[in-house]
């Protein structure tokens, strides 16, 4: 039930919303609120809710409506429920309604992708989460060109997924494999390549990693800083959670073959990813750049085959998610404030507005890996990781970037909050308890788990076990209750 | 239990004090010195436990399987704690008076209290990975106090500057982190130390070392990661005299000194470090002498001195190494709180041409100054003089006679530029009211000191000033420390410094049996002297005998001048590091944003979009005024979906 609920539930009451009087701001962002935290309860109430399962298609092959929560899905619902709520605070302004729905029929979508266990149902989710982000990006940019961006690249993505899942249910009988390993069905045939291909390029694209990412800051810019947190946040997971949960259990020689080129598109974002922020005016895109690299980073950890980078790559995912939202909502502060993003205009914030500037810093920090917050944990993990599974010059190359993000995150802090204050920038109040009240939980969990991220490696630890990231290096089909090849 | 005391009180602080700065008001500086000066206490009181054979170990936190954090206090650490939370205490009380009437008075003590709970985690940690914790967070510390005054430019550059290149130290751990997880498995330093004579292979272990000896040498400013400590004395006096000077630059020779057995199981990684520390000290000592800001002339003493310790340690002259680390804690606090004082006095005047005179105006300070220099040159009977002679004699008797050489030349170079300091501002006649032209300052580039926007003014009203008390009081008690901590040294082998430590660090294995020293140390400290002698004569020859006193100001202005332009620019390594790293990064991102992303990728899907039928048909459409049209036939397949799987849902169970 929880987890039928988890899914139904934000979507429901996000259409109901549509019922509320168009200027009901306080009525919308309240309504969120309460279901984000809702959604971050009930997990929490009952880890070991029991799987929802309903016949669904018996023809050309069996799906299933097959929801559940796996070891990483669990955190990742959590996080989900969490900058949900946070986003939610900080709706204002004449759109908050239609956002705040849009905001709640994503979580619930999202919800679909992290606990579905079936092939096909997690396709469907996959590309329900799209619309909500397309509608509200289409009624906010000033003009539609990175909507119909965001919506062509992801679309064609998950046509891929789509098509991909369609060709492993008529191969393996049935598409309710995730989570399942006796269910696991291991493609030899040449045809294994291609669904793997479907699969890994939606994911590719939804990360995004590069050079799938050009999609990424015009739409990180345009959203409105709610959305833009959670699409950023978790969102952007979802490929990376695809890639651990669904192509390493079911496609693990595949993944195999592919991990030269993914080591190479990693690596080449975290560069790639670095140096643009290190350059970019936007502070928004400085943000979505240095998102491109940092994903990047998780990239490699889950093609390592490595069980240590296995475990940093779900610390640094719930790590970035917490502090790119962080971001996004400080930086979205500071624009609704100062009415721009430029870093060439803003300067001196941080004289008038010392929380802000504090809360900023703080996501900042996170950012860079500083040592003792949770981004650090998921970077040491990862990276200790890929050196002792053997990609040692990955390792050292992956390095350069922890110091550009140090560069380019203390740009973008002391581009707007230091230096003299600037005389044409409007002076507004400091950051309002409820907009401190958003940031808190996010800065209170990245702090926590940067001191202990105990929870999550143990979780971790389980996923790996049950599907053993080494299946990825050795050539050898793992486990595999039954193989067929392709007639 | 007290050792978690020790550990979080300044946290607790810190805490506190940033997040209630406004109501506390005055009460922000008493309330941050106490919370530096119980864990002083509490340290002292720990002093049976950590000092008995197994140290004091609490547990923290376990990641996962292998990776156990912990606090540990052992001798090496207990002297850490005991400089960085009793020298703490002594400077935080100074920034009292310091500091009084500043905008951002409770902040400046938040960051303070940051700082020694960074430091403390640092010298206390158990493992590897704490240490890089308490390594970026004394990092980060150190970031907030070079830019406290946030509105100045040059302060948010230098903090910058600061923390990105520690940030290449904090990197170079990281990969020492990666071999040792890799071949030892767990982080605790008693296992790596237990098991790494047959985890590592030489190559390894040279390796785990070099990426140590990065860490190192990017927070202890050795060449050639050296050039953000010039510019850290942007922050606040009290900054300089705790973070740049007495403590966290001195971090290097911790990390050093605490893999004490890594170093001796390694020859290549002593000579490395050897060179290294000897080219600093004998860099930035000849880097002082050209200086005209008194906070840069101790800028760069410290990185001289710094070099000592670091050859001292490299060397495996690991007693003499943290012996000078410990006495030159106390004569370099001294000596930058004193250099306060004159600034203060002088309203925020640091450029020592524009002194002069001051040892009447200003005996306490000229008393103060004059101990602390005796003591850093090394003059018999001083601490500096033990600790320097331990490190020097040591590293001749280690065999390392050429790095012997470079540290006895650096001691006369040393003497002359401190003595040139001292009689620069003390003696003579005031110049502070001498045309700046007059005295060569023409160039910003040649002024030597930043413009002077402190935060006198920032002062809101005229007030009252703290008592004076506050800022001579901390600097009369480490007077004595700087006289006499390094009698600790007197009995040589019997000494009370090598019995505290005994074999703590071990010895280093060898290849070849060392040959033994030409001379005696009696000859050595005698050539030390001789060099230290000659260093003050031409000092006192140049800025203080009659001639040179009374045409002080055109031969100040001669000097200003011909300063040469490779000392000037301090070897260009800034300039190099900007047209090499940070010019080129910078305009690959730009050409990446500006060029790659639109006019390759995004072309290139174009192109293909174009191409294709059904894209193009979308991309005419969205021109035609059917978004709504679209956006509306996406909602309603949502609806369907959600509606199908309500139903399906609600009959399958």
């Amino acid at each position: 039930m929880t987890v039928t609920a988890l899914v139904l539930g934000p979507i429901v009451v996000g259409l109901l919303l549509y019922a509320l009087p168009r200027t009901a701001t306080t009525a919308a962002r309240t309504v969120a609120a309460v279901v984000a935290a809702l959604t971050f309860i009930a997990p929490l109430v009952d880890p070991n809710a029991p799987d929802a399962a309903a016949r669904w298609l018996s023809r050309p092959f069996t799906a299933t409506f097959h929801l559940g929560f796996g070891p990483l899905s669990y955190w990742l619902v959590l996080l989900l429920a969490l900058i949900t709520f946070s986003a939610a605070l900080t709706l204002k302004g004449d759109r908050a309604r239609e956002i705040a729905a849009q905001l709640l029929v994503l979580q619930g979508a999202m919800n679909g992708v992290f606990l579905a266990k079936d092939l096909l149902l997690f396709a469907l989710f996959w590309d329900l989460m799209l619309i909500p982000v397309f509608l509200v990006l289409i009624t906010t940019s000033t003009h539609g060109r990175p909507a119909w961006k965001y919506l062509i690249y992801n679309l064609v993505g998950g046509l891929a997924l789509l098509l991909a899942t369609a060709a492993y249910g008529v191969l393996a009988g049935t598409t309710d494999v995730i989570g399942n390993p006796t269910a696991h069905f291991s493609v030899v045939s040449a045809w294994g390549l291609w669904i793997f291909a479907g699969i890994a390029f939606a994911f590719l694209v939804k990360t995004p990693v590069f050079p799938f990412h050009t999609w990424m800051p015009e739409t990180y810019a345009e959203l409105p800083p709610p959305m833009v947190a959670v699409v950023s946040a978790v969102q952007s997971k979802a490929g990376l959670y695809g890639f651990m949960a669904i192509t390493l259990p079911l496609l693990p020689v595949q993944m195999g073959q592919a991990k030269t080129l993914m080591f190479a598109l990693g690596l080449a974002g975290l560069i790639y990813g670095a140096l643009a922020a290190l350059a970019e005016r936007d502070a928004k895109k400085v943000v979505a750049y240095s998102s491109l690299s940092h994903l990047g980073l998780i990239l490699l950890a889950v093609f390592s085959g490595s069980a240590l980078a296995y475990i940093g790559a779900l610390v640094y995912m719930v790590a970035h998610g917490l502090f790119s939202a962080a971001l996004f909502l400080a930086l979205g502060a500071v624009e609704q404030r100062e009415e721009t993003r430029d870093l060439a205009r803003l300067g001196g914030l941080a004289s008038r507005n010392p929380r802000l500037a504090g809360a900023l810093m703080l996501g900042a920090l996170a950012a860079l890996g500083l040592p003792g917050l949770a981004g650090f944990a998921g970077e040491i993990l990862i990276l200790t990781g890929l050196f002792k599974a053997g990609w040692t010059l990955a390792a050292v190359i992956a390095l350069v970037p922890v110091v550009l993000a140090s560069a380019y995150m203390l740009r973008l802090y002391q581009g707007i909050m230091n230096g003299p204050d600037v005389p044409d920038l409007p002076e507004r109040r400091d950051m309002t308890w409820l907009e401190g009240l958003a940031l808190a939980p996010l800065v209170a969990a990245f702090v926590w788990l940067g001191i202990n991220p105990g929870a999550l490696t143990a979780a971790a630890d389980l996923g790996a076990r049950t599907t053993p990231p080494a299946a990825i290096t050795s050539s050898a089909a793992p486990e595999a209750p039954r193989v067929v090849s392709s007639r | 239990m007290l050792l978690y005391l020790v550990w979080l009180l300044p946290l607790a602080g810190a805490v506190l004090l940033w997040a209630f700065g406004p109501q506390l008001k005055s009460w922000a500086g008493p309330i941050g010195s106490a919370m530096i000066g119980v864990p002083f206490a509490a340290t002292l009181a720990l002093w049976p436990d950590a000092t008995a054979p197994a140290g004091l170990h609490v547990p923290l936190v376990t990641w996962l399987n292998g990776w156990s954090f912990g606090l540990q206090l052992d001798r090496l650490s207990l002297i850490w704690t005991l400089v960085i939370t009793g020298v703490g205490f002594l400077i935080h009380v100074y920034s009292i008076g310091y500091m009084d009437g500043d905008r951002a008075f409770a902040r400046f003590f938040a960051y303070m209290n940051f700082f020694v709970y960074a430091m403390l985690t640092l010298v206390l940690s158990d493992n590897v990975i704490g240490l890089l914790v308490g390594w970026g967070l004394v990092g980060l510390a150190s970031y907030f106090l070079i830019g406290f005054w946030f509105e100045r430019p040059s302060a948010v550059a230098a903090a910058r500057k600061a923390f990105v290149m520690n940030v290449v130290g904090d990197v170079g751990i990281m990969f020492a982190i990666f071999v040792i997880v890799a071949k030892v498995g767990t982080i605790g330093y008693a296992d790596v130390f237990a098991k790494f004579g047959t985890a590592f292979t030489k190559e390894e272990l040279f390796l785990v070392c070099l990426g140590l000896f990065i860490g190192c040498a990017a927070k202890s400013a050795q060449v050639p990661l050296h050039t953000w400590l010039p510019d850290a004395m942007e922050g606040p006096t009290p900054v300089s005299a705790l973070i740049h000077a007495a403590t966290m630059v001195t971090a290097g020779v911790y990390l050093i000194a605490r893999f004490a057995p890594l170093w001796n199981a390694s020859p290549d990684a002593r000579s490395l470090v050897g060179v290294i520390g000897a080219i600093t000290a004998i860099a930035g000592a000849v880097l002082g002498c050209v200086q005209w800001d008194i906070k840069r002339i101790l800028a760069y003493s410290t990185m001289s001195q710094i070099g000592y310790m670091i050859m001292g340690v490299g060397v495996g002259a690991f007693e003499g190494g943290v012996l000078h680390f410990l006495t030159h804690a106390f004569f370099k606090a001294q000596l930058f709180l004193t250099a306060g004082i004159v600034i203060h006095a002088l309203h925020d005047e640091q450029d020592v041409r524009r002194m002069g005179g001051l040892r009447t105006r200003l005996p306490f300070a000229y008393f103060a100054m004059l101990i602390g220099v005796l003591s850093i040159s090394g003059v018999p009977g001083f601490s500096g003089f033990f600790s320097k002679d331990a490190v020097l004699y040591e590293t001749l008797a280690k065999g390392h006679p050429y790095l012997y050489a470079v540290g006895v030349v650096t001691a006369g170079i040393t003497a002359y530029y401190m003595f040139r300091m001292l009689f620069l501002t003390f003696f003579g006649r005031y110049r502070g009211d001498v045309d700046p032209s007059d005295l060569g300052i023409r160039h910003p580039e040649f002024a030597g000191t930043a413009p002077s926007a402190g935060h006198h003014a920032e002062e809101e009203e005229p007030h009252h000033h703290a008592p004076a008390w506050l800022m001579s009081g901390p600097v009369a008690v480490l007077i004595p420390f700087s006289i006499a901590i390094g009698w600790l040294q007197f009995g040589g082998d019997t000494s009370p410094w090598a019995r505290f430590f005994g074999d703590f660090f071990g010895t280093a294995a060898t290849t070849a049996p060392v040959p033994a020293p030409p001379f005696s140390e009696v000859v050595s400290t005698a050539i030390v002297l001789v060099l230290v002698l000659a260093g003050f004569a031409v000092a006192w020859l140049r800025y203080c005998n009659t001639a040179a006193l009374q045409n002080a100001v055109p031969r100040l202005r001669a000097e200003t001048v011909r300063t040469p332009a490779l000392l000037w620019n301090a070897y260009y390594f800034d300039a190099a590091y900007d047209y090499l790293l940070v010019r080129p990064a910078r305009a690959l991102g730009a050409a990446f944003v500006r060029f790659v992303d639109p006019h390759v990728i995004d072309a290139a899907v174009r192109e293909a979009a174009i191409s294709s039928q059904w894209l193009g048909h979308l991309f005419r459409s969205f021109q035609t005024g059917l978004v709504r049209a679209y956006a509306l036939s996406i909602a309603f397949g949502v609806l369907c979906v959600v509606a199908y799987y309500a139903v399906a849902f609600g009959g399958g169970r």
